[in-house]
């Protein structure tokens, strides 16, 4: 194998290389380049509209779908790519807010994308405030049908949960794991009875690299794109400095290196379900 | 203690060392005026181990492994909140002296377990300058508070990417001493008397403390800043490119 890492979850799964967007006007012989798990990818698509993917002469698999480039490097995936219901439903608007490169693993921007205890301290007057620091017992489950984890009735304060949110309320959020590096949350829209759902789709370029990528399947009626794309990257920039700032850079799934607290059942059940599969790929091994 | 700097095994490290700082297990890490009382967190680096040096709002001086226990973030991007340092990722508090954690906010009513705790190291104050033992019991003796002669001026720290013991031997070829006993070494730069306090902060990595008997803005102090750049290029030219 060619790649940095020979972990199968990284090997055997889809892996996001970009938006879909980025194969318009392309061909083998003016492909768009990507880099994954240390190497250089080639794509394009074909003139019957289909995306291909070389590494060097090599093709690898690659499809197209909820608006972005899925490659499994081997070629062999143990799973299908999730399902993203939400992606087509009428009345939602779908925008990629782009991609944005973190120098940490990716296990940590997809534990910190799962935590709610950092609002009032790294999102401040926006997705929390002080002294509403209280994380309140939520349930986490792990679907023993898609294997994917599911973190429910998570309810936070916030002062201005989105940019269609003008005033504070207690929001309702759900989060979904599907593969060590992809994740979506749900939480309250503008819409009554329905709720939001954002994307996090994490590139790997190596264990201590990725490019965040940040999809909107959301209900806003008066938001322009800028706007919704400006308030992500808002909070993005705040997590940024954050999660390039653990002295480890890897995640530590086993030993005493790190120590969670109560309101952390989500990160819990996340680092035991990358132990149970074996996650080595962005792992600190223990000392 | 796990840290992630680049740092060699023991043998390499006493091979490496000085005399000096082999018999003195006290680092200069930081000058004491530095850290002002219950407000800034600065980064400290001693033999590959990152720091967090603070003061609380009583004015102690703290060393601390750069890394909070919950989820490794490094302090320095915290806070000083009266006498507890907040970790700026999720608010959890820490007492200065003991380390031990006070608060954690998402659960405001339920006491912190015990073994929740930050990394404390020795700390002490002595000639103006802060200085920190990364051994398990402190150095029976205080670090030496004769390293700088009273009344003298702090100049500036400065690196250079060289073991210390290089750094050391450039300043004896020019005539600075050492009195053996602290990692302090004495002489003139431009003719300028001078005390350099010469740490390895990481590997092939030296931090220099610069003391003189120069004032403050003097045409003197001006001299002394650009001796220690040209110091600094010549160490590193010598140096074998990495």
């Amino acid at each position: 194998m060619p790649f940095i890492t020979d972990d199968a979850n990284m090997l055997d799964d889809w892996l996001v290389a970009g938006p879909a967007a980025a194969l318009d006007n392309t061909s083998e012989a003016a492909p768009r380049t990507a880099r994954l798990l240390g190497e250089v990818l080639c794509l394009w698509r074909d003139a019957a509209g289909a995306p291909q993917c070389r590494l060097g002469t090599q093709p690898l698999a690659v499809q197209a779908r909820h608006g972005y480039l899925w490659v499994c490097p081997s070629g062999q995936p143990a799973r299908p790519l999730f399902d993203f219901p939400e992606y087509g439903q009428p009345g939602r608007r779908i925008i990629d807010c782009g991609g944005i490169g973190v120098a940490v693993s990716g296990l940590r921007v997809i534990e910190n994308f799962l935590d709610m205890a950092h609002f009032p301290f790294v999102h401040g007057g926006i997705l929390g405030q002080m002294p509403h620091t209280e994380v309140a017992a939520y349930q986490v489950q792990v679907d023993s049908v898609t294997g994917e984890i599911w973190a429910t009735d998570c309810r936070f304060w916030q002062p201005r949960a989105s940019a269609a949110h003008g005033s504070g309320s207690e929001v309702i959020y759900k989060y979904r794991v599907m593969q060590p590096l992809t994740a979506m949350l749900y939480k309250s829209s503008s819409r009554a009875g329905e709720l939001d759902a954002i994307g996090l789709f994490l590139q790997p370029l190596d264990d201590e690299h990725v490019i965040a990528h940040t999809l909107l399947a959301c209900y806003d009626d008066t938001s322009t794109d800028a706007e919704l794309i400006a308030f992500q990257h808002a909070i993005f920039g705040q997590d940024k400095p954050i999660l390039e700032n653990h002295a480890f850079k890897r995640m530590p799934l086993e030993g005493r290196a790190e120590t969670p607290t109560r309101g952390d059942t989500s990160s819990v059940t996340y680092r035991r379900w990358l132990r149970e599969r074996g996650m080595r790929f962005g792992v600190r091994q223990a000392a | 203690m796990g840290e992630c700097l680049p740092w060699p095994t023991c043998d390499k490290v006493a091979r490496i060392m000085s005399v000096g700082s082999r018999l003195s297990t006290w680092h200069p890490v930081a000058r004491a005026a530095d850290l002002r009382p219950g407000d800034n967190i600065a980064a400290g680096f001693a033999q590959g181990q990152e720091l967090a040096l603070w003061r609380s709002a009583d004015g102690a001086v703290q060393a601390w492994e750069n890394r909070c226990p919950h989820r490794s973030v490094r302090f320095t991007l915290g806070q000083v909140v009266e006498n507890r340092l907040a970790c700026v990722y999720h608010g959890w508090q820490y007492a200065a002296g003991s380390g031990e954690c006070l608060h954690i906010p998402a659960h405001p009513g339920m006491p912190p377990p015990r073994n929740v705790c930050a990394k404390v190291f020795s700390v002490a104050e002595a000639a103006g300058m802060v200085w920190v033992s990364l051994e398990e019991a402190a150095p029976a003796a205080p670090p030496r508070d004769d390293a700088v002669p009273a009344k003298w001026s702090f100049c500036r720290t400065f690196t250079a990417r060289a073991e210390a013991a290089v750094v050391r031997e450039a300043l004896a070829a020019r005539g600075f001493t050492a009195d053996g006993s602290s990692s302090a070494v004495r002489g003139a730069l431009d003719g300028i008397d001078t005390v350099a306090l010469v740490l390895d902060a990481r590997l092939r990595l030296a931090f220099i403390h610069l003391w003189t008997d120069a004032a403050p803005g003097s045409d003197a102090m001006k001299a002394l800043h650009i001796a220690a750049r040209v110091l600094r290029s010549g160490i590193e030219a010598s140096q074998p490119a990495s």
